[in-house]
């Protein structure tokens, strides 16, 4: 240390320039850092989509879900948990893998998994692993509304032109389209035309098949559509290609039908038509279609969201008739707010500050200096911070407001020191250089705070030890602490030093104590001639404050996050499961148009059920509401305001919440119960009833409570189950009877038109009024081989049968849950009396129980926490006893520490009595000042003892002291001024975080201030020992003898 | 005497902020208990709830209801089918044609053979006018080559004006066994619960409604005709009727 600080002070303009340098680098640079609200949180995970539409859920997880997950996705490498759900028509996977695997190498091992996907059963597409995307993943909605086009042909637009050109935006991972409706060539086929011309169903097919250029039927010819060729000419080469003539229903209806003398429009109506629809959307103007919007993890949202805008506005010109709308939902827009408002309270911060430093130096080289070393440290740690790619965020600046102490101290105890040494030597006519001045008061310094920093680090030792997504979280903001704490150390010992050295060579001799510091001390040493003599106050002291401490806790409520001031709003819809299309969206209509009425609601977007590779794995029951906030609403009067609105419908279960709480909550919401077992099987009906038995089982066990079985929910669902006695009569075979009722009833795509550079499918279908009702379904005519018709319902029993509308599976099987709640006993001897009742439960083959739940590993976790925590707490107090040589004044330090936190908790009841993590990071903040002006304070008096010749009494304390009141109060006015417009500028969007931070450090170093200014000194003068005088310093080298060399 | 004043004003700090500490609110939500939209109330002895639903909360999902009504019924079915001349040696009057139908034996037994059907040509299937022209059961040619499983049913249009020439294709609405004075409502009261059985909501006094089990029959266009239900005049939920199914069963994931 004492090297560095030579160096730095030899070559000083060097050091100067290396500053100026950063501080250019650190301006530019940092302005262009990726900015979000939230940290990367979720785990590594890689997720499996396949659609199948038509496909129900049970037959989605035989066919689809259970070949992929045994066959070829379990058992790669790293993986933690695999968890699939099957809905209506999709199937999704996800794998999730250990902590700290890398992503990238995940995703290739899944990928290469994948490969083997082609033997899947022809009733999908392609199994498609999705982009990886962000923890807080939707960076915009943009509504397409239009009066003068059609839902199919925006729909055309969206995925042929628009969503591409998004997807090709750097950031951009991944865009879905809700309400999409696929432009078709629909040959809707009239079963009783077929009949009266006599023609089947597998003539259409053919038919319409061939006539088409290919076809993905391998049984048509037109699956070999065969290339046109070129013929060479003596002198030139000719290419050949065919044209299409077909490109409208037209054509296709005039084609005749294969085996028969008449056309397709004679048994079929030929139209232009969409899907079955699998989820929907609605902007302002009615039905509309919504395009979703995902990013990459670690992308930059503001930047993200100005290059989609960008893009929108080139396609604009060639989207003439339709309505673009990008700000239904934009988190840019209020992390722009949030960080404006951030800047401006710095910044009127920052003034306050300068007008702080001003008053106490009253000596502009000083102020200067200071104020040059707190951005300094800021942009240190800031660099290294860009240097590691990541995102500013929330934590990462929590982090570094928690460090504002150390760096405003560090900058302001140096510059003092160097200043009283100088005087101090001037005075006595001393004719040492400036240079070995600023040395030795430097790493007088750095000796006291050396210990002080070794406290602080050990204080956030705890965090590094936090797991999973605690850890996610909080790992950022112990990182960029420690960073800036590093920094601040790192420029106080070489910037500091050299800056001093330069400016205040010309120090004049004459400089005297400014009025105000001299007013003060004189005061404060009055006061504290009163007090020092009767220690009894200083306890009387610090029992109020603990006192004070313990009557506030009981009032306090304690919520991790805080409410983000955000502008944007989901209202989460769930109707019961099994609700059609057209029923969800006129009551999302409905609801809708309610919410839009409200004052203060400025748009309102909803998405029904789901879209193709979107991120909504739910059925067509479930919808959400984009509700946008006008920036002059008052906030929380809205949001009440929609809360009742939409809690005024029946049977939909609303949800009220902010697009981050709804992806955090999953991470940070209390977990479920404390005791879970999972019963493995295949069957419901029998884990049902093994749960059921379990259940009653554990009824009798002592300290259980709550016993219950989650079972999944049900929707009706119609099974056709042919009779193969009635079938064999007509001569036709189950499959048979699936494959008509399945072109019948979801349409057979056969083949693919090709115009303007899209593809279109073809497809051939019934009419609407085939297959509206069950009566229909049973009415359905399948052919038989002898020529004639007979209908569904009397080869096949048609029945309406419970089904679950989401099947589960975890660790490649399906399960059911017991789960209760500890009472009046510990975890393992209940878990004990939980296996023994297992134990005596028959489970059939293939069946069996586990225990599951992170009750243990939370356990573990609070475990490991706790002797980090006390072992911090140990090597904290040792510190102190090796800093103060003293085991007295080391336990009286110590029990001071939490004491002068409590003015934090008062200011905290005062204003709403909520702790968030941004409170326990101002405790912490306050803690690092405390704690350094406690351990400078009494090394300064007993540095007073060994080289300044003042003895141990009453005189002593009250110089000693009285030197360190104005760098106490400097810092603890220059933090408390620099966040007051925090506080004054209210609850703000982008001061959710920081608020309760100052307001809790504000009141905090109210106290910390007092207890170190009053009971420290009281308490050392009748438990401090005396400290033997050393022959007064300095060799010529600048060595201090019995200075500890760290 | 300092001392002791000093000391005494520590008390009196002490009990002061314990006071104060005591008395400062706890900030509770308070507030109004927001109304529920609907309450479901299970009824004794059957595994029904009875629903009651908050004016403005039947106001806001645009809830209607229609009666039950009680109409005679004619079911009818239209089916392909071709037409040919008369055979040789039947006493049809010239210019009549016959009209044959290929059914499989159930479908022929469900036809009521005293009704009359009427014959459309495809042109006209359309609309839904019964513009056809009214034919009449016939037994049909002696020699009918007809397979095992298959019957065909004739019907005979008399008359000139047919504009019907054998070979040409038809479909013949014919009306089925089952008519009658039955109870119908629209299609969309019917709900199904997940076991297949069929609901309806009745709604007997203001802003209160209970399930009550029906049997459907068969669809009628938008129309259900029922087999048993409530009685005729019932008030029965249309719109709104998935909500009332959520409000009883539960919504949600």
């Amino acid at each position: 240390m004492q090297w560095i600080i030579k160096t730095s002070l030899q070559y000083r303009f060097l050091i100067l320039i290396i500053a100026v340098v950063l501080v250019a680098f650190g301006v530019i640079r940092l302005s262009a850092m990726p900015v979000d609200v939230l940290p990367e949180f979720s785990p590594t995970y890689v997720e499996i989509q396949t659609e199948a539409l038509g496909l129900s859920a049970e037959e989605v997880e035989a066919l689809i879900t259970v070949p992929l997950e045994q066959d070829l996705l379990n058992g790669v490498a790293w993986l933690e948990a695999i968890r699939s759900e099957s809905v209506p028509g999709l199937s999704s996977i996800v794998l999730f893998f250990e902590p700290g695997t890398d992503l990238y190498r995940a995703r290739q091992l899944v990928a290469e998994r994948l490969t083997q996907a082609f033997a899947l059963p022809h009733v999908s597409k392609a199994p498609t692993m999705l982009q990886p995307k962000s923890a807080t993943s939707r960076v915009m909605l943009v509504g397409l509304s239009s009066k003068d086009l059609s839902l199919i042909q925006m729909s055309v637009l969206a995925r042929w032109t628009i969503a591409p050109r998004l997807m090709g935006v750097p950031g951009v991972s991944n865009v879905a389209i809700w309400g999409l409706r696929d432009r078709q060539l629909q040959v809707q086929v009239d079963p009783e035309r077929l009949r009266a011309h006599d023609v089947s169903l597998l003539q259409v097919l053919e038919t319409t098949g061939n006539a088409l250029w290919v076809s993905t039927l391998t049984f048509l010819e037109a699956s070999t559509p065969g290339n046109a060729g070129f013929i060479d000419t003596p002198q030139q080469r000719l290419g050949i290609q065919h044209i299409l003539p077909i490109v409208s229903p037209e054509g296709l209806a005039q084609v005749s039908v294969e085996g028969s003398n008449v056309r397709l429009i004679d048994v079929a109506n030929v139209v232009e038509d969409h899907q079955p629809l699998i989820g929907d959307a609605q902007t302002g103007e009615g039905t509309g279609l919504i395009l979703v919007i995902d990013k990459f993890p670690g992308s930059n949202t503001l930047q993200v969201t100005r290059d989609l805008e960008h893009a929108l506005n080139e396609l604009k010109p060639g989207l003439t008739g339709m309505q673009v709308d990008s700000s239904i939902y934009r988190p840019a827009t209020f992390i722009e707010l949030a960080t404006d408002n951030l800047t401006r309270a710095l910044l009127i911060g920052l003034a306050l500050v300068v007008l702080v430093l001003g008053v106490f130096f009253f000596e502009w080289r000083s102020a200067l200096i200071s104020l040059i070393a707190i951005p300094l440290s800021l942009l240190a740690g800031g660099f290294v911070l860009y240097l590691l790619n990541a995102t500013v965020n929330v934590m990462i600046l929590a982090g570094f407001i928690i460090a504002i102490g150390v760096i405003v101290d560090d900058a302001i105890i140096g510059v003092d020191n160097v200043l009283r040494r100088l005087q101090y030597h001037r005075e006595r006519g001393s004719l040492k250089s400036t240079s070995t001045i600023v040395f030795e008061a430097t790493l007088e310094m750095r000796n006291a705070v050396f210990f002080a920093t070794l406290i602080i680090l050990l204080a956030v030792l705890a965090v590094f030890f936090l797991e999973g997504l605690a850890g996610a979280f909080f790992q950022p903001l112990a990182l960029s602490f420690a960073l800036a704490v590093l920094a601040s150390m790192v420029v106080a010992l070489t910037v500091t030093p050299a800056l001093c050295l330069i400016l205040m060579s010309n120090l004049s001799p004459r400089h005297r104590v400014p009025p105000l510091v001299r007013f003060l001390r004189r005061g404060y040493r009055k006061v504290l001639g009163r007090i020092a003599q009767r220690p009894v106050l200083a306890f009387a002291v610090l029992g109020l404050l603990l006192v004070i401490g313990l009557a506030t806790l009981p009032f306090l409520s304690q919520s991790l996050l805080p409410t983000f001031k955000e502008s944007d709003l989901i209202v989460q819809l769930s109707a019961t499961p099994g609700t059609s299309q057209p029923e969800m969206s006129r009551i999302v209509a409905q609801v809708s148009n309610d919410v839009r009425a409200i004052p203060g609601v400025s748009k309102v977007g909803a998405h029904v059920g789901r879209a193709i590779f979107g991120d909504q794995v739910v059925g067509i029951n479930s919808a959400e509401l984009w509700v946008n906030l006008a920036p002059d609403a008052d906030h929380s009067k809205t949001v009440a305001t929609i809360q009742s609105a939409v809690n005024n419908y029946p049977g939909l279960a609303p949800n009220v919440q902010t697009f981050l709480e709804e992806t955090s909550n999953p991470v940070i919401a209390a977990p479920g119960d404390d005791i879970v077992v999972r019963i493995y099987g295949h069957d419901y009906a029998v884990l049902q009833n093994k749960a059921e038995e379990l259940k009653q089982a554990l009824v009798g066990v002592n300290g259980l409570v709550d016993t219950k079985v989650t079972l999944p929910r049900q929707e009706p669902t119609l099974e056709i189950e042919v009779d193969l006695a009635a079938a064999q009569r007509y001569g036709i075979k189950p499959g048979d009877v699936r494959r008509a009722a399945a072109t019948m009833l979801n349409g057979l795509q056969v083949g693919n038109l090709f115009e303007e550079q899209k593809v279109f499918d073809v497809v051939v279908w019934s009419t609407p009024q085939t297959r509206s009702s069950l009566t229909d379904i049973r009415n359905l005519l399948i052919d038989t081989p002898s020529g004639e018709r007979v209908r569904l319902g009397n080869v096949a029993h048609v029945t309406i049968k419970p089904v679950p509308t989401v099947i589960q599976r975890e660790n490649v099987s399906r399960y059911l849950d017991v789960s209760g709640n500890l009472s009046g006993r510990d975890y393992n001897s209940v878990k004990g009396d939980v296996e023994r009742a297992i134990n005596n439960v028959q489970f059939p083959l293939e069946y069996h129980a586990e225990f599951v739940g992170d009750y243990a590993t939370r356990q573990a976790a609070w475990q490991r926490i706790v002797i980090v925590a006390a072992a911090a707490l140990v090597g904290i107090f040792l510190v102190m006893q090796a800093a103060l040589q003293s085991w007295k004044m080391a336990l009286l330090s110590f029990v001071a520490l939490p004491l002068t936190l409590v003015g934090g908790l008062v200011a905290a009841l005062v204003t709403g009595g909520v702790l968030t993590f941004g409170s326990l990071a101002g405790f912490l903040a306050v803690l690092t000042i405390a704690v350094r002006n406690m351990v400078v304070l009494l090394k300064h008096l007993e540095q007073r003892q060994q080289y300044e010749g003042n003895p141990f009494g009453l005189d002593l304390v009250l110089h000693g002291s009285s030197d360190r009141l104005a760098p106490i109060l400097m810092t603890a006015l220059a933090v408390g001024l620099g966040l007051l417009p925090m506080v004054v500028m209210g609850d703000i969007p982008g001061l959710e975080v920081v608020r309760p931070m100052a307001i809790v450090i504000i009141g905090s170093l109210v106290t910390a201030t007092l207890v170190n200014l009053f009971v420290m000194p009281t308490l050392y003068l009748r438990f401090g020992k005396a400290v033997p005088a050393i022959e007064p310093l300095t060799t010529e080298q600048g060595i201090q003898p019995g200075a500890v060399v760290p | 005497m300092q001392k002791k004043k000093i000391l005494c004003l520590v008390w009196a700090l002490m009990t002061a902020g314990l006071l104060i500490a005591a008395c400062a609110q706890a900030p509770k939500s308070g507030g109004n208990k927001p109304v529920p939209p609907g309450v479901a109330v299970a009824i004794e002895g059957t595994k029904l709830k009875r629903l009651t639903l908050v004016e403005q909360a039947a106001k806001r999902i645009d809830l209607q209801t229609v009666p039950v009504r009680e109409e005679q019924m004619v079911r009818m079915q239209k089916v392909g089918g071709e037409v040919i001349a008369p055979p040789e040696g039947s006493n049809k009057p010239s210019g009549a044609v016959l009209v044959r139908l290929l059914l499989s034996e159930s479908d022929l037994n469900k036809v009521d053979k005293t009704q009359p059907g009427r014959v459309l040509t495809l042109d006209d299937e359309d609309n839904d006018q019964d513009e056809g022209v009214e034919a009449e059961m016939d037994e049909g040619p002696a020699d009918d080559d007809s397979e095992e499983a298959t019957s065909a049913l004739y019907y005979a249009v008399n008359g000139t004006d047919h504009k019907l020439t054998p070979g040409q294709r038809v479909l013949v609405a014919l009306a089925l066994e089952g008519g009658g004075k039955r109870k119908i409502i629209p299609y969309n009261a019917v709900l199904y619960d997940p076991k297949g059985d069929t609901w309806v909501y009745t709604n007997t006094e203001p802003l209160t409604f209970v399930r009550h089990p029906i049997v459907v029959d068969y669809l009628d266009g938008d129309m259900a005709v029922l087999s048993d239900g409530p009685a005729a005049g019932t008030q029965v939920v249309t719109v709104g009727a998935a909500e009332l199914f959520g409000l009883e069963f539960g919504a949600g994931k």
